[in-house]
C-alpha cells in the first residue's frame, strides 16, 4: 500500500489527539507547571540541558507564575498550530515544527528538573514535530522512518543496558525492582488487591523474573526493525503491552510514548516513486 | 535498505541520523553524562539485591498519617521525591556544577556561575510549598505537616522497619 495524504492526515490527527489527551491527563492530576508551582530544581548531568540553563530560566520559572502559565499554554498551543498549518500545507510549517520541537525540549527539561519525572518520558514530544516539519508525502515518509529508527535505537538500548548492568543475569531482579518501586505503597497498606498482587510477585522471584525477562526480550526484539518493516505490527503489539505493563506493574507513566506508535503503524505504507509526487 | 534511500533523498538528514546514533552510542558507552534528547535507558538495569533497604518517608497531615496507597502515583512521586531531593539538592547541584565546570569554564560563559545553578530556598519556603501541595492533593487545608523517615527491609510477609522513625521536617500554621 502507498502512503497518501489520507494517511498523513490520520497520523497528524492521532499525534494531536494523543498529545491533548496526555496534556489533559497531566492537567487533571494537577501536575502542570503552573499547578505545581515548583520552588526548587534538581540539576542533572546533562550537557545540552546545562547549556539551556545558562539563560537562567530555572530561577525565572521558580519566581514567576505568569511565566509558568505562558509555558503551559505554549506547550499546548504549538502542536495544535503545527497540525493546523500542516493540514493547510503552509510554508510556515518547518518554522513551527522547529519552534515546537525546541520549545518541547525547553519545557520538558525544566519540567522534569522541577517536577522530578524521568526526562525519557517526554522525549517523544521533541521528535514528533520533526516528522511533520514538511508537508510533502516524500518528506514525511523519510522523517517518519528516521524517527522510527531513533525509536528502535531507544528500545534496543534499554535491552542492552540490562545486559551491561547485569540486571538480566539476576533472577531476583524483578522482585528487587518491585520492592523499590512500590515500597511507599506496601509500607502504608498491604490489604488492597494491588498491594497483595505486588507482594505476591515479590515473594515469588522466579515468576516475577519472567516478567523482567519478557520485557527484556520484547525490547531486544526491536532489533529486527532495523532490517525490515515487515514485523512492525508485532512490534507495535509488543510496544503497547510494554507501555501498559510499565503502567500497571511499575506505576511508570510512559503513555506519552504511544505517540511513537504511529511510526510503527504507518511504516507499512510505501512511497510512490514518481516525479509527480511532491 | 532505508539508509541507502535516505542518503539518496537527503544527505543532510542521513548524516544527521548517523551522527545522532553515534552520539547516542558514545554517551551510553561513557555511562554518566547525557545530552537531551539523548538519554540512557538503563533504568532498573543495575542489579538489585534482596538486602537492599528502602528509606520511606511518612507524612503526617494534622497528626494523621497520609496513606500513600490512596494517592495517585504521579502525585505520590512528586511528594516523596520532593522530600528526598530537597534534602540533597544543594550538595547534588554543586556536584553537577563541579563536574561540568572544566568544560563550561573553558568557553567562559558569563552566566556560568554556581549561583545560577543552585537553589535559593529555605526550609520554611520548602515546607510552605509542601504543605500547600499536600492540601491540594488531599482536598482540604492542612494546618500541620510532619515528615519522618524510616528504613525498611522486606521480610516474608512484607516490609518490616529496621530503624526508628526520624523526624525530618515539621511545619505548623505557615
Amino acid at each position: 500500500m502507498q502512503l497518501t495524504d489520507k494517511h498523513i492526515k490520520q497520523f497528524l490527527g492521532s499525534y494531536l489527539a494523543w498529545f491533548i489527551i496526555y496534556y489533559v491527563w497531566i492537567f487533571c492530576t494537577g501536575l502542570l507547571f503552573s499547578q505545581v508551582q515548583p520552588v526548587f530544581f534538581l540539576n542533572r548531568l546533562d550537557l545540552t540541558g546545562n547549556i539551556l540553563m545558562l539563560g537562567n530560566l530555572q530561577h525565572l520559572l521558580i519566581k514567576s507564575q505568569s511565566l509558568r502559565i505562558i509555558f503551559d499554554l505554549l506547550y499546548l498551543l504549538l502542536p495544535c498550530l503545527l497540525v493546523f498549518f500542516n493540514l493547510k500545507k503552509s510554508k510556515a510549517v518547518p518554522y513551527i515544527a522547529i519552534a515546537t520541537a525546541v520549545f518541547s525540549f525547553v519545557y520538558n527539561y525544566f519540567y522534569t528538573l522541577m517536577i522530578f519525572v524521568s526526562p525519557e518520558v517526554f522525549v517523544v514530544w521533541m521528535f514528533m514535530p520533526f516528522i511533520f516539519s514538511t508537508c510533502s508525502i516524500k518528506g514525511i515518509y523519510f522523517r517518519l522512518h528516521t524517527v522510527r529508527i531513533i525509536f528502535l535505537v531507544f528500545f534496543l538500548s534499554s535491552a542492552l543496558w540490562k545486559i551491561r548492568a547485569g540486571g538480566i543475569f539476576n533472577t531476583d531482579q524483578m522482585s528487587g525492582v518491585l520492592k523499590s518501586q512500590h515500597a511507599p505503597h506496601l509500607v502504608n497498606n498491604i490489604s488492597d488487591w494491588y498491594a497483595a498482587m505486588i507482594s505476591w510477585f515479590i515473594s515469588h522471584p522466579a515468576i516475577s523474573y519472567t516478567l523482567y525477562l519478557f520485557a527484556f526480550l520484547a525490547e531486544f526484539s526491536f532489533i529486527v526493525g532495523f532490517f525490515t518493516t515487515r514485523f512492525d505490527k508485532y512490534l507495535l503489539i509488543l510496544f503497547c503491552m510494554f507501555i501498559i505493563g510499565d503502567y500497571f506493574f511499575m506505576e511508570i507513566n510512559y503513555c506519552s510514548w504511544f505517540a511513537f506508535a504511529g511510526c510503527l503503524y504507518f511504516s507499512r505504507f510505501n512511497l510512490i516513486e514518481s516525479k509527480n509526487i511532491p | 535498505m532505508f539508509f541507502k534511500k535516505l542518503y539518496n533523498y537527503s544527505k543532510v538528514l542521513f548524516f544527521a541520523l548517523i551522527f545522532f546514533i553515534m552520539l547516542f552510542i558514545y554517551l551510553n558507552y561513557k555511562w554518566g553524562i547525557t545530552a537531551t534528547p539523548i538519554h540512557q535507558f538503563g533504568m532498573f538495569s543495575s542489579v538489585m539485591k534482596e538486602t537492599d533497604t528502602q528509606t520511606i518517608y511518612h507524612i503526617y497531615a494534622d497528626d494523621h498519617l497520609v496513606d500513600m496507597s490512596n494517592v495517585y502515583f504521579s502525585k505520590r512521586d512528586l511528594l516523596l521525591n520532593s522530600i528526598a531531593f530537597y534534602k540533597i539538592q544543594q550538595q547534588h547541584n554543586t556536584s553537577v556544577f563541579n563536574i561540568l565546570d572544566p568544560l563550561f569554564s573553558k568557553v567562559k560563559f558569563p552566566t556560568w556561575d554556581i549561583n545560577n545553578f543552585s537553589n535559593d530556598i529555605t526550609d520554611d519556603q520548602f515546607l510552605t510549598w509542601f504543605k500547600k501541595r499536600v492540601s491540594v492533593f488531599l482536598g482540604y487545608r492542612v494546618q500541620k505537616i510532619e515528615i519522618f523517615s524510616q528504613k525498611y527491609l522486606w521480610a516474608k510477609e512484607g516490609f518490616a522497619p529496621v530503624s526508628t522513625a526520624q523526624k525530618e521536617f515539621i511545619a505548623i500554621n505557615r
